[in-house]
């Protein structure tokens, strides 16, 4: 999937998920969760394919239909009745609905989750923390470097442990356990000795000469400006209409939840705000639909 | 103009006994490409970490090193990690970060540069090396040849004066090798890096090197311009680390300066007057039943995957040394893997001692495969103890560490071993577990050329006690001296199998240098043993 | 020596003091619902933070920053030579040995980190700061109770057994209530607690296992190297 959004400088996109995940755990106003919801749920249509889409919808409903009625047999707050359990609890409205409602939640936060895993990959998360932590993020990195290596390393080792019998696949628990230790000892000490030429090769590039900078494969463009200024403004509009009350919400004993301007105001703005990967994807695709055209 | 003077250096490690390197004087000229060549073991790998001062071990040093007229001491860390590239031997452990972006930048973050400077040396340093579609990639999505083009591409990156390399290509296959040359060449010619090089496999380095040094033991035994430096060179052991031209040059006792490659050494074997000889044919190989055979074998690693083998039919026979040879991607792993039972192929049938059986279990049916990196069997503290840990029968070990010639090794810890040791460290263990089919990958890997005969030796002797020896290798000249037939793999099944000497003769590219350098002057000589007999009758 | 100790005591000491008050500050003021949670999250990554600024402070050496890299990697790869071996992780078992072979703040950062990476891979989500700091305190307190010359096995194993049970497991079971979507009391909290003791224990016998097996392959190797390379 060629999705623009990734493109984008990693502190953007960073930015972005912080503030709609933050978003997402703040409100439990119903307007604000379908928004949410919806919106993660285009982003990761968009991220991908259809049939882990099908996969995750097939156990999100479910999860989040169980929630609510979790929720409603064990809560029997709230005012609308709906029915009695054989124990002689009430089952209330307002508790299934609460349930519904952060199950909803739980469900978009799982999936702007989804959308992190797949758009903040290891090298823009370490160039984030690169700048400010260069020691840190090259430990990251280091390790990074190492650990595709040593489960080769580990499965070389194994295999070469079975060819002399002593593999970890056959035998006894304690043989296996025995044989198991025995190449993860042989893989301590290979790393280990292997460690002193990298460090080597650090020393003989200049390591710790001076200050470490940290070097990037992104720009800063107009559009990450442009993005950022909508993002803030944004961000203005929604801190408004939270500050005028716009996403207060009370479930029990009534769900009573704000339906005033500042609520469409803070719709409005949470609504673009959320879907702005989906808008930016739908801007590029019609743009290169134009061009197709025009050629 | 020199980069480097060295003014008579001695060095002793800590721990030594004796010097590591012995009152060594030479200079090193700006431009030039400068060979060091030796037996491993012979202080190259210290001679070259002295011209690097991060590099250089603790140890009592006399004598100095001159940087461009400076004493290296005098220059500062930051300075030397810029001027001076160096490059080692193992591609792999040498990259530090996971991306190739990174990788290429990383001197140049050590170093403090501002972001459009390091943007604009990664660029040019991606494209002068060709690498720039991998740019954004996983380093550990490259192959070990690539990977040690990334290495030289990083150092280069820092825009150094001088590269140091120490043998970069003897953990590579032949084609990679060629292309790191290849570059080396490139970065002299083109940007005139100066260049300090060493290698044990000289049939492509020697034609490039200006100059030649050659060490023994901690001495500089000979050093100068490259054919004046062989002219001078007798010794029988020295000359042995030569490719095949400078042998049989040396072996008819010419005079003048020596023919480098082989195109040179047509040329000056054609102006020899040398009479006709028959051969006599050495033992024939043993005949009979195969030990361990594989009759069509179909193999792929995934139903949808490209098929790996694809009608293999190979056969083993008691105290045989079999030689696998072929090109990368052609199988040999797989074709080990599946002789060793860590593949089932999904069609065609495995044969032991000429009955069918269903999965091969390697140690069971006395198959034992030794890894190519010997580090996967090391337990011990020594390598004493590595090899007793494999078996308590005191009379088998003795004639085992007897059979390889292990002795000296037996107290040290394997990790401090040369490669070659390691090696015969490896076969030791596993041959503990009393195998009669003994796999071997790449086994000459890194070892040098007396190394590789001392190894040969071995692996004959190991025959004459009933083993088979199957070999895959990328060592066309040790599988001819060595192996009593080869077989070529290409595309998953064997092109051309026959008993060496004949298999070599009828190959035109896939052969020894001898064969290429003595088609149709000198007909029916495979490797340079028999060249050399013939030219000094 | 007994400086350094102190001065961690005292970092210790005042980033929890540093976040609780944080937590009452906002927690009573700004959120309403989520509140718990979001304190709760913001106080784990807060916790981190001293350990960070003080590795980064310190420049690590090459070798030391090389060495912490390969346990780290070890820590989280380490499956793959128990792979036959159903859900157990040795990666606390590896960091307990790590803090104790360098020193508590290397263990801690080990944790961290190998907490963060495994997420790479497996995906990042809530749970991730508090992995980190969970893996990371096991790796800390690890090397502040046990010295390194003497290492005796059986408290060793006693450390990991409870260290994994009570640390990381009470830490991770709190955080899971406070993510998961329902009304915080003390009921809820113990019935998360007993709901997670089957796999918390599981989790801690692994420990003590992988304790047992590595103990002397990891503390005797990275000893050596450290004489062979003269560390610290």
């Amino acid at each position: 999937m060629n999705d623009t959004f990734s493109k984008l400088h990693p502190a953007v996109t960073f930015f972005y998920f912080i503030i709609v995940l933050l978003m997402t755990m703040l409100t439990m106003h119903p307007i604000f969760l379908i928004i949410g919801f919806i919106s993660s749920f285009c982003y990761c249509c968009f991220l991908k394919p259809w049939q882990k889409i099908i996969k995750m919808i097939c156990w999100l409903i479910p999860m989040i239909l169980f929630l609510g009625c979790f929720n409603a047999f064990f809560s029997h707050a709230g005012i609308t009745m709906l029915f009695y359990l054989p124990n002689g609890n009430p089952v209330t409205m307002e508790a299934f609905l609460y349930g519904l409602a952060t199950a909803t939640m739980f469900a978009a936060m799982y999936m702007w989750f989804i959308c992190y895993n797949t758009v903040m990959t290891t090298d823009k998360f370490l160039y984030l923390f690169g700048k400010k932590l260069p020691s840190v993020s090259l430990l990251l990195s280091l390790s990074l470097r190492f650990i595709p290596r040593f489960r080769t390393r580990i499965c070389q080792i194994t295999q070469a442990q079975e060819q002399i019998g002593r593999g970890n696949r056959e035998g006894n628990l304690k043989k296996r356990l025995q044989c198991s230790a025995r190449i993860f000892s042989i893989a301590v000490t290979w790393a280990l000795e292997s460690g002193i030429i990298t460090a080597d090769s650090m020393k003989s590039r200049g390591y710790g000469a001076g200050k470490r900078t940290s070097f990037s494969v992104y720009h800063w463009e107009m559009r990450e400006k442009m993005l950022v200024t909508m993002m803030i403004l944004l961000l203005l509009g929604l801190g408004i209409a939270v500050g005028t009350g716009g996403i207060t919400v009370k479930y029990y004993p009534a769900i009573v939840f704000s339906q005033n301007g500042a609520m469409i105001c803070g719709c409005i703005c949470y609504t673009v705000f959320s879907l702005l990967p989906v808008i930016i994807n739908g801007k590029e695709a019609f743009v290169w639909k134009h061009l197709k055209l025009d050629t | 103009m020199e980069t480097f003077e060295i003014r008579h250096l001695n060095f002793r490690y800590p721990n030594g006994e004796k010097n590591a390197l012995t009152d060594i004087s030479m200079k090193i000229y700006t431009g030039q490409i400068t060979l060091i060549c030796g037996k491993s073991g012979s202080g190259k790998t210290t001679l070259l970490h002295r011209l690097k001062s991060c590099l250089a071990a603790k140890g009592m040093q006399s004598g100095e090193v001159l940087f461009s007229g400076m004493p290296l001491k005098q220059i500062p860390y930051a300075e030397q990690a810029c001027r001076i590239g160096f490059v080692q031997q193992h591609p792999d452990d040498q990259l530090v970060t996971d991306k190739v972006f990174h990788e290429l930048a990383f001197g140049l973050e050590s170093l403090g540069y501002d972001q459009q400077k390091m943007r604009l040396r990664t660029a040019e340093t991606a494209s002068f090396f060709g690498i720039s579609e991998w740019f954004r990639q996983d380093v550990e999505s490259l192959s070990g040849g690539y990977k040690q083009l990334l290495n030289l591409a990083s150092v280069v990156s820092m825009d150094p004066e001088v590269l140091i390399l120490d043998e970069p290509t003897s953990q590579l296959d032949p084609v990679a090798a060629t292309r790191f040359l290849a570059m080396i060449r490139k970065l002299n010619e083109e940007l005139g890096l100066t260049i300090v090089l060493t290698e044990h496999r000289l049939e492509e380095v020697l034609g490039m090197a200006d100059q030649l040094a050659i060490l023994d033991e901690g001495n500089l035994i000979a050093f100068g311009e490259t054919k004046k430096v062989i002219a001078q060179v007798n010794e029988e052991s020295v000359l042995a680390m030569f490719p095949t031209s400078v042998r049989l040059f040396k072996a008819a006792g010419a005079n003048g300066l020596p023919p480098l490659t082989i195109n040179e050494g047509r040329e000056w074997l054609k102006l020899q007057k040398i009479e006709q000889q028959t051969i006599q044919k050495e033992k024939c190989p043993p005949k009979g039943m195969p030990f361990l055979s594989l009759k069509e074998c179909h193999f792929r690693y995934k139903k949808d995957g490209p098929e790996i083998l694809d009608g293999l039919s190979i056969a083993l026979r008691r105290g045989e040394i079999y030689g696998l040879v072929g090109a990368n991607g052609s199988g040999k792993s797989t074709t080990l893997g599946v002789l060793s039972g860590i593949y089932q192929p999904y069609r065609g049938g495995i044969y032991l001692k000429g009955q069918k059986i269903k999965r091969l279990k390697s140690i069971k049916y006395g198959i034992a495969a030794v890894p190519q990196d010997p580090r996967c069997l090391f337990v011990g503290q020594t390598a004493e103890a590595d090899l007793r840990e494999m078996s308590v029968d005191e009379s088998k070990l003795q004639k085992i560490i007897e059979l390889l010639g292990i002795q000296s090794i037996l107290k040290r810890h394997p990790y401090d071993l040369s490669g070659g040791e390691q090696q015969r460290l490896a076969i030791g263990k596993v041959l503990l577990a009393n195998p009669s089919v003994l796999l071997l990958d790449e086994p000459t890997k890194g070892m040098d050329g007396e190394f590789k005969e001392v190894f040969g030796e071995i692996l004959k002797k190991m025959t004459e006690h009933g083993i088979s020896i199957f070999l895959v290798s990328h060592d066309i000249e040790f599988c001819a001296s060595y192996a009593d037939r080869c077989g070529l793999l290409f595309g998953g099944r064997i092109i051309s199998e026959n008993d060496t000497h004949l298999f070599f003769e009828e190959n035109r590219f896939y052969t020894t240098a001898t064969l290429r350098m003595c088609r149709g002057i000198l007909p029916g000589i495979v490797n340079c043993e028999e060249a050399v007999k013939c030219i000094r009758k | 020596m007994h400086s350094e100790i102190k001065k961690r005591k005292i970092y210790l000491m005042v980033l929890i003091l540093l976040a609780i008050c944080i937590l009452l500050m906002i927690s009573t003021t700004v959120w309403e619902n989520r509140k718990y949670y979001l304190t709760s999250f913001l106080m784990a990554i807060l916790m981190m933070v001293p350990f960070v600024w003080r590795f980064e402070h310190k420049k690590p050496n090459v070798r030391e920053l090389v060495l912490l890299a390969t346990m780290i990697a070890l820590a989280v790869v380490g499956r793959a030579a128990f792979s036959w071996f159903p859900q157990c992780k040795p990666v606390c078992a590896i960091i307990i040995l790590v803090g104790i072979a360098l020193n508590p703040e290397a263990g801690f950062i080990a944790g961290a980190a190998a907490a963060l990476i495994s997420n790479f891979f497996f995906g990042q989500g809530p749970w991730t700061p508090w992995q980190m700091l969970g893996t990371g305190l096991v790796g800390f307190i690890g090397g502040l109770l046990f010295n390194k010359k003497k290492v005796k096995l059986f408290p060793l194993l006693l450390y990991g057994f409870f260290s994994v049970l009570l640390i990381y497991g009470l830490l991770l079971d709190t955080a899971s209530l406070l993510m998961f979507p329902s009304e915080i009391s003390w009921e809820a909290l113990l019935a998360m607690y007993i709901s997670g003791i089957v796999f918390n224990l599981v989790h801690a016998i692994a420990t003590v296992l992988f304790l047992w097996l590595l103990k002397k392959a990891i503390l005797s190797k990275l000893d050596r190297l450290q004489q062979k390379y003269e560390l610290d």
